[in-house]
């Protein structure tokens, strides 16, 4: 009946199944070197200002292995990957990690930021429909929500630049330093995500509401913020982890947007410049980043899901 | 003096063609230490009658009137706010189906310690050793009360309910369906420990249950409810060889032929 | 009305406002007062008036004639997108819920790939680096969403498999496609409508991004998400150069998420998660 071997015997699985997805990601990410047009010795010769003479071409060529087979060239690049070798900038020629690891931790300032909006904005959403002052603005907010859910994240952030930047003047129009530069961007990016959860929590929140163990937890006679905070809230928000965590990761993916907006200097807009200046390794790397962070937030929340439903640490299947 | 004296309740669904009365004027009386068989067929109102008892009807649902005497003290049934210090501590409401009614993220211990707790202002440390008295009571090891719903069967988890109930020692106890979704023995061994439970705690026991052989053995009264009314009530033995009304006398007809079935 | 047929208010209201939109996309030609792409320098950043009645951009073009114009990329862009993605997600979705275990394994880890990359990322990349135009813009976008219609569709079908009357007809004898088509296909209707709906409004929304990114449509063609990049380097002198395009993003994906809000209700269907 104890729950720990079952839990590994999960994870266990579960790991399986990420290694193999980020295997897949390695693919489509090493691909990206095949689908691009042009010869990348071209491309690194003609961003350092240099003609590409043929001589000069093959022996960059040469040096780089791309004259060898694709996939002699993948089990290199690959193996340089896993020993976190992401290659050098075609347009700088310094490390990609060190270029990487300069740029993440604004955008994890700002993924976290939103995160925290998201989260507490989303239970906040989710539990007016059940205040009973609240009705009103539950009715309110329904709307206003569906509207939050359909603005496209970069109108949002114009709108929200000539209303508190322009208009106002409260807060900078772009930059990146300290917390008032921070509440536009987070704003923009999480908002949206609030409000869709909000939405689907609040569904969460009113089934909780129908079973029959909060009604006991009422004829029991507790209060009504003890139902609220040891019956409501937990049996609606724990099913709400694995979507915050996948929110997590996409909210990681979003910030490629929303830093181009705000001249906000983290890996979105890294990807994009590289992207615009076919600057392929970056991309590579930047890539690979989001695409394990995010598919790592999932499992971390899938994990945490298990741990405090004793429903699920219990039993073994379901991968 | 009685545990519970209900006089009166009506409870109505407001619609746009005016509101539609659902319990029409039903008045019971529970007797300490005694059992109040609630008997009927489906939709007569036995169900919401329960929950107007604890005022938890659910939400479009209203008591438009409706007084509860409870040792001495009159209860507005129509004002939710009567309820404060009420419900949970003197009258206790058990629900049908009792696999549903304990929360699957908190272990049943807990549970009933919490209701201990949240009434009586009690130590942890009291509530807890309350809690363990109670599960034995009831033939649950102390090991039951670290255990989460799920890990529990169905039967013990209605024993959970009763070893609730026996910590909390409500004055009314209101038990629908107690026995729903189980074998005919086990209905027997349930039935027995709520009357026992009702015995030991002199408390009243308002059961409602579709089981007519279990009402026949086990309630003190009998009351018939139809369309919302109570048609008849009285002794069980009485009502039972003296049925009146039409419905009271189907219902012991098909009783008979259970009884002769089975014998 | 709305008490008897739940959401069909939404419906209706999304529905009309799409069609509407469609409509004006569609006779473009017929409703732009100008050649979208004729650059009148004299004529640079005017306010909205009898002439323009979006006003002028920062080339003197007429703002009405390239966000209607815009909108037909757009418009057939998404739906192209959001089609060829269902049709192709559902195909290999059904496939691994019909398939044994070899086949569902492989076949729903490769979704799981395209399914490892957040957002629009994807899709971004794919646009970025392989630069082939509108092609490679619906094909990008295609990849990006194919993989989560393929999770939708296989566990819709591993739950139409185990209904208490799918099993019935199996074991009356039915089998093959007649029960995919009779029995299995029916019943996952209204859940997939329901994120159609949900999924092309967010594709628009993605085209456009790609657009506000200088990655989709290239300049001078119209785009809504190019126009609102470049409105964004005049919003102090010309604020109203980023309302009509973001207005117009807006307003299909409010009709779309209407549209799946009110078919939501009209079945009963909890909200669709995996977004």
């Amino acid at each position: 009946m104890s729950g720990a071997p079952w839990l590994s015997v999960w994870l266990a699985r579960r790991l399986g199944a990420v290694l193999l997805v980020l295997w897949g990601v390695s693919l489509v990410a090493f691909s990206l070197q095949i689908i691009c047009p042009g010869d990348p010795a071209e491309l690194i010769l003609r961003t350092r200002y240099e003609t590409p003479a043929p001589k000069k071409m093959a022996q960059l060529r040469r040096s780089m292995g791309l004259d060898r087979p694709a996939h002699e060239q993948y089990l290199a690049w690959l193996g340089r990957v896993l020993c976190l070798d992401l290659g050098r900038s075609y347009r700088t020629g310094e490390p990609v990690a060190a270029q990487i690891a300069a740029r993440l931790p604004a955008t994890l300032e700002l993924a976290l930021a939103s995160f925290a909006l998201v989260v507490a904005l989303s239970t906040l959403l989710g539990l007016c429909a059940v205040w009973r002052g609240g009705r009103w603005l539950d009715r309110l907010l329904q709307p206003i929500s569906l509207g939050l859910v359909s603005l496209p994240s970069y109108w949002l952030a114009l709108l929200l630049i000539a209303l508190f930047a322009l208009g106002l003047g409260w807060l900078p129009v772009a930059g990146f330093g300290g917390p008032a530069t921070l509440v536009l961007p987070a704003l923009t990016l999480g908002l949206g995500a609030a409000a869709m959860q909000g939405r689907v929590l609040r569904v969460k929140v009113l089934e909780v509401m129908g079973q029959d163990y909060l009604r006991f937890a009422m004829a029991k006679g507790l209060s009504p913020g003890r139902i609220l905070l040891r019956h409501l809230l937990p049996n609606a928000l724990v099913p709400m982890i694995t979507l915050w965590g996948m929110s997590l990761g996409s909210l990681l993916g979003g910030v490629v947007v929303v830093e181009t907006i705000f001249a906000w200097p983290g890996l979105g807009r890294l990807l994009v410049e590289s992207l615009l200046g076919r600057d392929l390794p970056l991309v590579q790397g930047v890539v690979l980043l989001m695409a394990l962070a995010f598919v790592l937030s999932s499992l971390a929340a899938d994990l945490l899901q298990r741990l405090l439903d004793p429903r699920l640490s219990a039993e073994g299947s379901g991968v | 003096m009685s545990a519970m004296e209900l006089s009166d309740l009506w409870v109505e669904l407001p619609g746009p063609g005016g509101p539609r009365s659902l319990v029409r004027g039903v008045s019971l009386r529970l007797e300490p230490g005694q059992v109040l068989g609630l008997m009927g067929l489906s939709g007569a109102g036995k169900t919401l009658t329960a929950c107007a008892l604890s005022g938890l009807l659910p939400a479009p649902l209203e008591v438009t009137r409706g007084r509860l005497r409870l040792d001495g003290r009159a209860l507005d049934l129509t004002r939710p706010q009567a309820w404060r210090g009420v419900r949970g501590r003197r009258v206790l409401l058990l629900f049908q189906g009792a696999g549903a009614a304990l929360d699957p993220l908190m272990r049943v211990g807990a549970q009933i310690t919490e209701a201990l707790r949240q009434d009586r202002a009690m130590a942890a440390a009291q509530a807890r050793q309350i809690t363990g008295q109670a599960l034995e009571r009831f033939g649950l090891n102390s090991d039951a009360a670290r255990r989460y719903p799920h890990q529990l069967s169905g039967g013990m988890r209605r024993r959970v309910l009763l070893s609730l109930a026996w910590a909390l020692r409500p004055q009314v106890l209101i038990a629908d369906e107690p026995t729903n979704g189980l074998d005919a023995a086990s209905r027997d061994e349930m039935s027995l420990m709520f009357t026992q439970l009702t015995r030991e705690l002199g408390a009243g026991l308002l059961l409602i249950s579709h089981d007519l052989r279990g009402m026949a053995r086990w309630a003190d009264h009998l009351a018939v409810m139809e369309g919302g009314q109570v048609v008849e009530q009285g002794r069980a033995a009485e009502l039972l060889n003296r049925p009146s009304h039409p419905l009271t006398r189907s219902l012991v007809e098909s009783l008979r032929y259970l009884e002769g079935g089975h014998a | 009305m709305s008490e008897r047929r739940p959401g069909a208010g939404r419906i209706w209201a999304g529905g009309l406002l799409l069609a509407l939109l469609a409509l004006a996309v569609w006779a473009a030609p017929l409703l732009a007062p100008q050649d979208p792409l004729r650059v009148e320098l004299g004529q640079r950043l005017q306010p909205p008036s009898a002439a323009h009645l979006l006003g002028t951009d920062q080339l003197g073009r007429d703002q009405l004639s390239r966000l209607l114009y815009g909108g037909r990329v757009s418009l057939l862009a998404g739906l192209a997108a959001s089609g060829v993605a269902l049709v192709l997600g559902l195909a290999w979705g059904v496939g691994a819920g019909l398939a044994g275990r070899t086949g569902d394994f492989l076949l729903m880890r490769t979704a799981d790939v395209g399914l490892a990359f957040p957002g629009l990322l994807l899709a971004l990349v794919l646009v970025g680096t392989w630069q082939g135009g509108m092609v490679a813009l619906v094909t990008a976008l295609t990849l990006t969403g194919w993989a989560w219609w393929a999770r939708l569709a296989r566990g819709l079908i591993q739950e139409a498999k185990s209904r208490e009357y799918v099993l019935g007809g199996r074991a009356l004898g039915v089998g093959g496609w007649r029960l995919l088509g009779c029995y299995l296909l029916p019943q996952m209707g209204p859940p997939l409508a329901v994120a159609a709906a949900m999924k092309t409004g967010w594709i628009i929304v993605a085209l456009s991004a790609l657009g506000y990114l200088g990655l989709g449509i290239q300049p001078p063609h119209p785009e809504w998400g190019a126009m609102l990049q470049q409105s964004r380097l005049y919003m102090s002198r010309a604020p109203w150069l980023m309302l009509a395009p973001g207005g117009a993003v807006f307003l299909v994906v409010l009709a779309c998420n209407l549209i799946a809000e009110g078919l939501r209700r009209r079945w009963q269907i909890r909200e669709v998660r995996w977004l």
